[in-house]
């Protein structure tokens, strides 16, 4: 039993690996990309925490943080969230115009109003995006962030998802990520870097 | 042996049994002798719940995480069954896996062995309590009552002091940066204690 169980273990892992390669590939860089940055990202039309619509126009002329997760998170999610918004809070004046996104991987779940209450501790710096799951599986692809749902034994379940915020510069370019848990300081240049370019 | 040879003998092993008091007693200073009588009051199934801690949620969250030191001063195995708290419908273990950059959890279906003298710590980064469905949020400052079901050690109750998001970084940080790595489950940072594969197949 212990055999197959890690087999499966094993499998499971290595498919999140096979899947994910090709996206992490263009992101792996802990250095904000200062040289021909990608365009990534794709048109979308979504609610927002307050139950507005929200389309790509609202990352336009704008640095911009974007952080894949849902509530069902006991950890990842509300550290990253924390981190951000302190990042931001930090940065004071130099802030500027810097905006982040929580986007839901679970929107089955996550509602406008539950999006609401879970970013409501940083609702100055964050807001939340959710809406139709197809729509937000090809937001997230467009940003190389891999979303699985994985159903649990007891008819719950759970969803793997990439844990890195990705950093997005004025004309909607791609110029790096912050890790879960990276370094503070570095993840403070990282912003300061996004803001001024 | 008759039974005069065999009341010396006893009186023999007495006086041993006493010079060896006495000596063991010299060295309670190093506090042996306090560590030997705490795991003999705790009798075959000597654990410690420790360090208990959580992380503040917000008002309408259904989920919150939840962590502790097990350390078993016994003199064997024991396994953990099962995990109950009256502020979550659902409580279990659960163990994170940061996989490039992919976040993956899932429940701990094997019950978690602690191994006789081992310390099984339960983090942020892996291995952790996953309260479902709850009653009522984490609340900074307050503290959870969580009952811990073990095979051998029964019942056990630990209660974990709620930290604020702030204090929760803090306390993070200060586990070190070795998260992501404790999927094995088991911990060598005390020398004293061996470090057991737990035989329970997250890894």
């Amino acid at each position: 039993m212990l055999t197959w169980r890690r087999a499966l273990w094993l499998g499971t892992l290595l498919a999140v690996v096979a899947v994910g390669v090709a996206g992490f590939l263009i992101y792996r860089n802990t250095q904000i990309q200062a040289a021909s940055p990608p365009t990534l990202g794709a048109p979308f039309s979504l609610i927002d925490s307050d139950g507005q619509p929200i389309t790509e126009a609202a990352f336009a002329g704008r640095p911009t943080a974007l952080f894949f997760g849902f509530t069902h998170c006991p950890e990842i999610c509300p550290v990253s969230l924390f981190e951000v918004s302190t990042l931001m809070d930090e940065l004071g004046a130099e802030k500027r115009d810097l905006q982040a996104f929580f986007i839901s991987v679970d929107p089955e779940r996550d509602t406008p109003e539950l999006m609401g209450s879970f970013i409501a501790p940083f609702r100055d710096n964050i807001r939340g995006i959710t809406g139709p799951l197809p729509d937000i599986e090809v937001l997230a692809g467009s940003w190389g962030v891999y979303i699985k749902k994985v159903p649990l034994d007891d008819g719950d379940y759970t969803v793997d998802h990439t844990a890195s915020v990705i950093l997005v510069d004025r004309k909607g370019r791609f110029r790096g990520t912050i890790a879960y848990r990276e370094n503070h300081q570095t993840a403070l240049d990282k912003l300061r870097l996004l803001v001024s370019l | 042996m008759t039974q005069r040879d065999a009341g010396g003998c006893l009186a023999a092993m007495k006086q041993l049994v006493s010079r060896s008091l006495s000596a063991l007693a010299g060295l309670a200073v190093a506090g042996l002798l306090v560590f030997s009588i705490t795991a003999h009051a705790e009798g075959m199934h000597g654990l410690m719940l420790k360090d208990g801690w959580s992380r503040e949620t917000t008002a309408n969250a259904r989920v919150g995480g939840g962590y502790l030191t097990i350390m078993n001063h016994g003199e064997m195995a024991d396994r953990l069954l099962s995990v109950r708290a009256d502020h979550a419908g659902m409580s279990e273990v659960h163990n994170m896996i940061m996989q490039d950059d992919v976040m993956v959890m899932r429940p701990v279906e094997d019950p978690l062995v602690i191994e006789a003298g081992a310390m099984l710590e339960l983090q942020p980064g892996g291995l952790h309590l996953m309260f479902m469905q709850l009653e009522q949020p984490h609340v900074a400052g307050e503290s959870l009552d969580v009952v811990l079901v073990f095979e051998h050690a029964g019942e056990r109750t630990v209660t974990l002091e709620v930290l604020s998001m702030r204090d929760s970084m803090e306390r993070m940080a200060e586990s070190g940066g070795s998260h992501g790595d404790h999927d094995s489950g088991h911990s060598d940072h005390d020398s004293g204690h061996s470090d057991h594969d737990s035989g329970h197949s997250h890894n």
